[in-house]
């Protein structure tokens, strides 16, 4: 099973990008019939570059750095974005690019497609084995107290040493 | 072809800055002789209030004067600062001031933050990026920011766990947090919900 019962009632509920926000009139963007629209590149699957952990286990190439440089510079190489939906925990480095958008490299939703999620956050791979994790995405970010830790305990039900990195 | 009178094209190159002058003595300097008005030389005895004056007719739009088309309407005449630069985009020249964005190259952190559409048309108008741009910009479309007490973190969004993490969250203008935090921060805070500061 993918998720829980409980799992998917703590990590939820699902959302599609950014509503946590719209809902608390913090969005910025522009908002059609309730949802937000983004740039058409957006919400383009990465699919050759995403990676389901819940399906797959960890991908051999996964970059391990040093965990005072996590720790202390949150580095863009070796940074992986990561959404938890109902196929399990989804990441793709961010470093991947996405020439058709503004940032010119993949955000949350080209995990998803545009499609909801749990949640969404980013983590490093650490020398020590250990998986290093917050909750910053704009777009599938915890709400909650609740959210935060279901989160960690979902990562460690995969068999991940997780941590979750302080703000 | 429209037809020119000396002291038309006199009048508007005594009203061009220093630096256009000197460009179109130097394009007058090159032109065929021919286009040029001829000294009569005559026998005559006639008064030179009674000869035709020749007009210069030049082959070009009416409104650039047979001047290179360096408009002072484009180009602003100001000195440039370090830093600044033109650039052409989306064919039309922008004149680029280095201040909020180091390049142009950092405009993507403005539509980012405000919207692609809203940045392309207003540069449209204004022709021009610079600090007041940029605030312009943030000030209308911004939104509202928010921080820990402390400062310590720039926040795009309010949520329970961030209130649990921090307290109560102080309300910042998109302005404040521009002249204080800066751009890239507050993309930073408005992508991932929030930013260390």
């Amino acid at each position: 099973m993918v998720l829980t019962k409980e799992q998917f009632e703590t990590l939820g509920p699902e959302v599609f990008p950014c509503k946590r926000r719209i809902d608390k009139g913090t969005f910025r963007g522009i908002i059609k019939d309730g949802e937000a629209v983004f740039e058409k590149g957006e919400t383009v699957l990465f699919n050759d570059f995403v990676h389901n952990i819940t399906a797959s286990g960890l991908p051999d190439n996964i970059i391990n750095l040093a965990v005072d440089d996590i720790i202390n510079s949150s580095p863009l190489v070796g940074k992986y974005l990561w959404v938890i939906d109902k196929s399990g925990l989804k990441i793709i480095p961010e470093s991947t690019p996405n020439p058709a958008v503004t940032r010119k490299m993949v955000c949350h939703t080209n995990i998803t497609g545009g499609m909801p999620a749990l949640q969404g956050g980013e983590l490093w791979f650490g020398e020590d084995n250990r998986v290093y994790v917050n909750n910053k995405s704009g777009r599938y970010g915890a709400d909650t107290d609740v959210q935060e830790k279901a989160v960690i305990a979902y990562f460690i039900s995969l068999g991940l040493e997780a941590v979750q990195l302080p703000f | 072809m429209t037809k020119l009178t000396a002291e038309q094209v006199l009048a508007h190159f005594e009203s061009l800055p220093r630096d256009q002058k000197q460009l179109v003595s130097s394009q007058i300097f090159h032109l065929k002789k021919s286009a040029l008005p001829r000294a009569r030389h005559t026998k005559s005895r006639k008064n030179i209030s009674q000869i035709e004056v020749p007009t210069a007719s030049f082959e070009i739009e009416p409104q650039s004067y047979g001047f290179l088309d360096i408009s002072t309407k484009q180009v602003s005449a100001k000195k440039r600062s370090a830093g600044s630069y033109t650039l052409l985009m989306d064919d039309e020249l922008i004149e680029f001031e280095k201040g909020y964005l180091e390049t142009h190259e950092d405009l993507w952190m403005l539509k980012s933050l405000v919207g692609s559409h809203v940045v392309m048309e207003s540069l449209k108008r204004t022709k021009q990026i610079d600090d007041v741009f940029v605030e312009s910009l943030v000030e209308r479309h911004g939104g509202e920011f928010f921080t820990d007490q402390h400062q310590n973190y720039l926040l795009a969004t309010t949520s329970q766990l961030f209130e649990s993490k921090f307290g109560q969250l102080k309300v910042v203008s998109p302005l404040d947090a521009l002249k204080k935090y800066g751009l890239r921060k507050m993309e930073e805070a408005n992508e991932k919900n929030y930013s260390k500061i």
